[in-house]
């Protein structure tokens, strides 16, 4: 579990943006911090990671304080164990796809490497330089990169945004794989509710700096107009049908469902009004 | 021709970008790094020499490092290390007055890469030193080279603080500059002509290397 309780205040210019948070974050399971622009999530990241420093308050990793003011107590953030997939992926330019990988340990673990390398499909890119890859490439190698470390948290700054949508279906069913397989702890950003009902176990709602409601993924379904979602059915009754989004078991009405006819085990649209 | 004084300027300008290649690079990066109040202050002495006359720099020299004030009389009794009129001192003067030449082209240079670079290398435990040697510098390539050229070049053209510090004396401090003053004065217009042909021909050619380089012509041709 990950608990975060802290202020920050960050200045630029004349303006000054307080993010004020008291959230938790599941052990071992996809978390999504899912909210509008400029609701301050990336900040949220750079904070649990050590990037940006807290003003006030703790954040506390299994029993252990990583920064707690009080105490003015604050793990150097090279001792974290953190990966972070920058939006911008942050791939060394003058180095070849293998060597960004290579650079990450002295001793790699091999096993994981060419399980990382085959999964993300990247073995004919290895001898490439990121210069020379396109979007979706720089965002398998960015996130190969963060899981050879082996890291205890993987921080993920909406790194399937600028992708076209099938591949961006195809590496959210990648990184659920590999978190299933490794069973690390990933903290994912985004603005994407299709993202959160696929990948995320725990969802974290942000707005104005602050975490305005947490839990389960179908929190957000109550709450989010004109979108339509795909779902697989897994039941249904004469009242109610659950569907399977992403990873997540979801009972609906009957009414929510668009599609007009179906059965069992058909791919569904519904309707989140 | 006295070839001497060419290979003086020569010995002088490639001493001071070697040495001033190594005391740019933690300068430039402590620049772009530091979030500390200090940074303006460090800023404008570094950049100082790009404003200053090189005579007051060559005259503050030649007081504080002259044997009759301590900081020189300690240098010549504890390692009889004699800075004014000689080359050691033309090389600690040049290093200084030409210290914004190094360290402005790195400094931009570092300031353009993304903060991702430096981030991820933090969070994977790299060291400093290790992100300045294997993720930084070798992604500013032009940027040093544009470092290195601009402190050679500056370094040949210099005059006033070699005058003051070094004075002028033949085959130890008498550099290019200083003999076309010298054979103008003399009014042997010929070799100062030919001691200013050649320091014209080897800026502009270094100069152009530079361009062809950073501007991707050279590559462009190879292919």
């Amino acid at each position: 579990m990950i608990n975060c309780e802290f202020n920050k205040t960050y200045i630029t210019g004349k303006r000054a943006f307080y993010l004020n948070i008291k959230t938790s974050f599941k052990h071992k399971a996809i978390n999504v911090v899912f909210g509008p622009s400029g609701a301050g999530k990336t900040s949220l990241l750079r904070l649990i990671s050590g990037l940006d420093k807290i003003d006030e308050g703790i954040i506390k990793v299994n029993h252990t304080y990583w920064e707690n003011t009080t105490k003015k107590k604050c793990i150097p953030l090279a001792k974290r164990n953190i990966a972070y997939v920058f939006q911008d992926y942050g791939l060394f330019p003058n180095m070849t796809v293998l060597n960004n990988l290579k650079f990450v340990k002295k001793k790699l673990n091999q096993e994981l490497l060419n399980d990382v390398i085959a999964t993300l499909e990247i073995k004919h890119l290895l001898m490439t330089k990121p210069t020379e890859l396109s979007g979706g490439q720089k965002q398998r190698v960015a996130l190969a990169r963060a899981l050879v470390q082996e890291p205890d948290l993987l921080l993920l700054d909406e790194p399937l945004t600028a992708i076209d949508e099938v591949l961006r279906h195809k590496l959210q069913s990648y990184l659920v794989a590999l978190q299933k397989k490794y069973e690390f702890t990933v903290i994912m950003v985004t603005h994407s509710l299709q993202e959160v009902l696929k990948l995320a176990h725990h969802v974290c709602v942000m707005n104005y700096g602050e975490v305005i409601d947490q839990g389960n993924p179908s929190i957000l379904l109550d709450s989010n107009p004109n979108n339509i979602l795909k779902g697989t059915v897994l039941d249904l009754n004469q009242e109610a049908v659950t569907v399977l989004i992403g990873v997540q078991q979801i009972l609906l009405k009957k009414s929510q469902i668009k599609t007009s006819k179906y059965t069992i085990g058909d791919l569904v649209e519904i309707s989140l009004l | 021709m006295n070839l001497e004084p060419l290979y003086l300027t020569f010995k002088l300008a490639a001493i001071t970008t070697f040495l001033l290649f190594f005391i740019a690079m933690p300068i430039s990066y402590w620049l772009v790094q530091t979030r500390s109040k200090l940074k303006p202050i460090i800023e404008a002495i570094v950049s100082m020499p790009l404003v200053l006359p090189p005579t007051v720099l060559g005259f503050y020299f030649l007081i504080f490092l002259g044997p009759n004030n301590f900081i020189g009389a300690w240098l010549q009794n504890t390692f009889e290390i004699q800075l004014v009129f000689s080359f050691t001192g033309l090389v600690v003067a040049s290093v200084i007055y030409s210290l914004p030449f190094m360290v402005h082209p790195i400094q931009a240079g570092l300031s353009a890469l993304p903060k991702s670079y430096t981030e991820t290398a933090q969070l994977m435990g790299k060291s400093r030193f290790l992100i300045l040697k294997k993720v930084l510098l070798p992604n500013i390539k032009p940027a040093i080279l544009t470092g290195i050229v601009l402190t050679f070049a500056h370094t040949i053209g210099e005059f006033g603080v070699v005058l003051m510090i070094g004075g002028n004396i033949p085959q130890k401090t008498k550099v290019a500059s200083i003999a076309i003053y010298d054979e103008v004065e003399a009014l042997n217009y010929t070799a100062a002509n030919q001691y200013s042909l050649i320091l014209l021909g080897i800026s502009f050619a270094v100069l152009l290397c530079v361009y062809l380089i950073n501007g991707g012509y050279l590559k462009r041709v190879i292919r």
